[in-house]
């Protein structure tokens, strides 16, 4: 590290944060922490990750259970558990948020209006709801037991991470700390942040051959379509394409070529339907915008690269895969379509045979497009077994009935949400994330067969799936606040977690330009990018070594 | 299942569009709205029946709103007496072609119907796009006050049975319909196609109140439910269609107008109405 002035900080469930300045000169610095316990509940509650909140959350009877599985399905798709459950009201206030909610656009949580129809599920439940949010997260005593994840250690704790804070998009002096998030998380005992200021936005990261890290951003603003921080400086350059009404058009998935060419999707682009492709060539700055011609469907949340460079989007109703050698456009059709609503596929990825993998999360489908036939098939997976199994009347499963069943934005309890994936581009195996179920699924690109692996901590909500050089498969945890690999040879999983509470971690890219392996993702609520990399127990022993000789080198 | 994706939909711009459902959803959902599908042969559809506009008279009329000329279409029966009224509300797309046909149909069975152009206070009817542009700048209260002023206009026309006014709205105008129940005491019936329902001020309903839902119409359909549960819990007379694998204009002539769905949507309203 280069001599100056550095904040140091230390932190942990449970206990206060310590903060001190260091100043490094020369030889180094030195700097103990002794933290404070956290004696009250409440304070030690606010620190706590969504996957915390949801796993301490009683099952003792079957309406715990039932309310359990309804809160989680219901609410927890768009934001963190950690998000709503650091609060706490009466039943009046819970219903009074709920009353709100069910009229909230999911896209941009703007209140729709007295006058749009209410989201079904939560609509029905509210009442109950708020009576068991009131008892969970209320005025009275919960009965909630604070389950806390365990502490890292081993080589969970051996990981580094570097945090990049991004400014706040057409930041309002107003409401941001000098264009930044008031609350960035970086405090766990403010609690979960709002995004209410608009530090939500930022969605997929992706780091290019010169080791800056670029970013899309999917929230409505006025200046960044995609954007790349400077890892050297921690500048961010903004790259606007102009969207409706003087907007800056959005975007959502973000991957890179072999060539080093960044590819997005600009979703709702009105210059095609739905949504288009964006390539930017980092080392030029320079971006084209590539509608898909019409008749086809738009792109919309993920691309991936294949490895003869052809590009695969998302569509409403399928995927695209885009050949930028002859600019042709493929299409194709998910087998159950559902059009533009519960179907709607949302993560992507190309295998290394050239064949494309979607996801259609609300109907617990995964699909396949042979390149050679030009046929798709698909895999439903087994419904999950949820707590409330055995609980449901009826008139629940009628009301689902009418909902759609998967309806759009929540899932259905036995629902296993299979959401954003990863190829293994030098073998033979696709790597799904069930958001709902808690596994990771493997599918192998030749026999087609698919093995599930559960995440050892519930509730952890995995999002998205990419796969390193040595075939292992890193997985961010929405919930968890944390990234996991899974070594397909052991099967083991291994937890890191990140700095910051309640980031929204919605996806995951890896950084091997070096022969080193560096995990990238985006706070999507917390406006920051971080860049994390695991140092094995001997380069840990030969820094620990270097600093004792400098400090021993130090002492007269 | 018929393919709906390459077609043109119809958008509401503040709700959400029509949805397909998973084959395999299809079958359970079917199976217990199916069971009160019967096809009814001699009800109108709203295609355009020129033979039954020789029984009517139509008009534009303006109607004062404090103090504001709205404009709307009229059609009524032709001959004296009193008839029963409804108020035809029209839904995202404004006061359109299609709007005024069902007025013409309501008039033909024998119906008063008045259609407010509740954009009026925008600069009225306009072209499809420009139509559902206006319908989303419209203020909520202001058109609920417009259509309580339609309703009063309706009480004193001497062709209306001031004891018989209705009403009837399509998408966006199905809210309106449901909310006029909630706050004018002397309507008749109240019928909702395709249309969210009110939050609260169910104790004050008189009306009762019929809806036609489309069954792919997952968001608006959904809630058919606890609508049911809420005014059954405060007294009121609350019945709903489901209206198998339609979407969610099924009602009116375009892309997804579905012939068979909205004749029996259609019977079933004017029975309700006319009781």
């Amino acid at each position: 590290m280069a001599e100056g002035k550095y904040r140091v900080s230390a932190q942990a469930e449970g206990f206060e944060a310590g903060t001190a300045e260091v100043d490094l000169q020369g030889a180094g610095g030195h700097q103990d922490f002794a933290l404070k316990t956290i004696k009250d509940t409440q304070d030690v509650v606010k620190q706590m990750t969504g996957q915390e909140y949801i796993t301490s959350l009683p099952e003792d009877t079957p309406q715990h259970r039932k309310m359990k599985d309804v809160f989680y399905n219901t609410c927890t798709g768009c934001h963190e558990p950690n998000y709503i459950l650091q609060n706490r009201f009466d039943e009046k206030g819970w219903e009074a948020i709920l009353n709100l909610m069910a009229r909230v656009y999911n896209g941009g949580g703007e209140f729709g209006g007295p006058d749009i129809s209410p989201f079904p599920v939560m609509q029905y439940y509210k009442k109950e709801l708020a009576t068991y949010l009131a008892e969970m997260r209320g005025p009275g005593q919960s009965p909630m037991q604070i389950k806390l994840h365990a502490r890292p250690k081993g080589e969970a704790a051996r990981a580094i991470v570097t945090e990049y804070s991004i400014p706040v998009v057409d930041a309002d002096p107003a409401t941001t700390d000098n264009g930044f998030p008031t609350n960035d998380g970086t405090n766990w005992s403010l609690g979960t942040p709002s995004a209410l200021n608009q530090s939500r936005g930022l969605h997929d990261s992706q780091t290019d051959r010169n080791g800056n890290i670029w970013f899309t951003t999917s929230e409505p603003n006025y200046t960044r379509t995609v954007s790349m921080v400077d890892t050297k400086t921690g500048s961010v350059t903004n790259i606007k394409v102009p969207g409706l009404n003087g907007m800056a058009a959005l975007t959502h998935g973000l991957s890179m070529d072999q060539k080093g060419i960044l590819w997005a999707t600009v979703i709702g682009d009105p210059r095609s339907s739905g949504g288009s492709l964006m390539r930017v060539d980092p080392s030029t700055m320079k971006y084209e915008v590539i509608p898909p011609p019409k008749g086809n469907t738009g792109a919309s949340t993920s691309v991936d690269v294949d490895t003869k460079g052809n590009v695969w989007a998302t569509t409403s109703t399928g995927a695209i895969r885009y050949d930028p050698n002859t600019h042709e456009f493929k299409e194709f059709k998910s087998p159950t379509l559902t059009d533009n609503g519960p179907g709607g596929s949302y993560g992507i990825a190309a295998d290394r045979m050239g064949n494309g993998w979607w996801t259609q999360i609300n109907i617990d489908r995964v699909n396949r497009a042979d390149i050679e036939s030009g046929k798709t098939q698909e895999f439903k997976e087994a419904p999950r077994a949820a707590r409330a199994d055995g609980v449901l009347t009826a008139e629940d499963k009628k009301l689902y009935e009418l909902a759609g069943t998967e309806l759009t934005d929540f899932s259905a309890w036995w629902s296993q949400g299979p959401r954003r994936m990863g190829a293994d581009k030098n073998g033979d195996t696709i790597w799904v994330c069930d958001y709902w179920g808690g596994n990771l699924e493997k599918y192998d690109i030749r026999t087609l067969k698919s093995t599930a692996y559960k995440y050892p901590t519930p509730e952890s909500a995995p999002y998205d799936a990419s796969v390193d050089k040595n075939h292992n498969v890193w997985v961010n945890l929405t919930n968890g606040d944390s990234v996991a690999r899974f070594d397909p040879k052991t099967e083991q999983w291994t937890e890191y977690s990140l700095p910051t509470r309640g980031i929204d971690l919605r996806h995951i890219s890896l950084d091997e330009r070096d022969g080193v392996t560096r995990i990238v993702v985006g706070y999507t609520r917390n406006s920051k990018i971080a860049r994390m990399q695991v140092r094995s127990r001997q380069e840990l022993q030969a820094l620990k070594a270097q600093a004792q000789q400098l400090s021993a080198q130090a002492k007269p | 299942m018929k393919e709906i994706v390459a077609r043109e939909r119809r958008l509401d711009s503040r709700s959400f569009i029509a949805r397909k459902l998973p084959a395999l959803a299809l079958a359970t959902v079917a199976a217990f709205v199916l069971s009160g599908y019967l096809f009814v042969s001699n009800a109108p559809s709203f295609a355009a029946q020129p033979a039954q506009e020789a029984s009517i008279d139509t008009d534009t009329i303006h109607y004062d709103s404090g103090g504001f000329n709205l404009d709307a279409f009229v059609a009524k029966p032709k001959g004296g007496g009193q008839h029963p009224a409804v108020l035809v509300i029209h839904g995202e797309q404004g006061l359109d072609e299609s709007m005024r046909t069902i007025a013409k149909q309501f008039a033909a069975a024998g119906l008063v119907a008045l259609a407010p152009d509740l954009t009026s206070r925008l600069g009225g009817t306009r072209s499809p796009a420009q139509m559902a542009q206006a319908v989303g700048q419209l203020s909520l209260n202001l058109t609920l006050h417009d259509l309580r002023a339609a309703f009063a206009f309706l009480q004193k026309d001497a062709d209306v049975d001031p004891s018989k006014i209705s009403s009837v709205g399509f998408g966006w105008g199905g809210w309106r319909s449901f909310m006029l129940a909630t706050s004018v005491p002397e309507l008749y019936r109240a019928v909702v196609y395709s249309g969210s329902m009110p939050s609260q001020g169910f104790e004050s309903i008189h009306a009762p109140v019929l809806a036609n839902y489309a069954q792919y119409d997952f968001r608006v359909t959904g809630n058919a439910l606890w609508t049911e549960k809420t005014m059954a819990d405060a007294g009121k007379k609350f019945t709903y269609y489901v209206y198998p694998k339609v979407y969610h204009a099924f009602y009116t002539e375009g892309p997804q107008y579905d012939a068979e769905a909205a004749k029996l949507a259609w019977t079933r309203t004017l029975d309700f109405l006319q009781k």
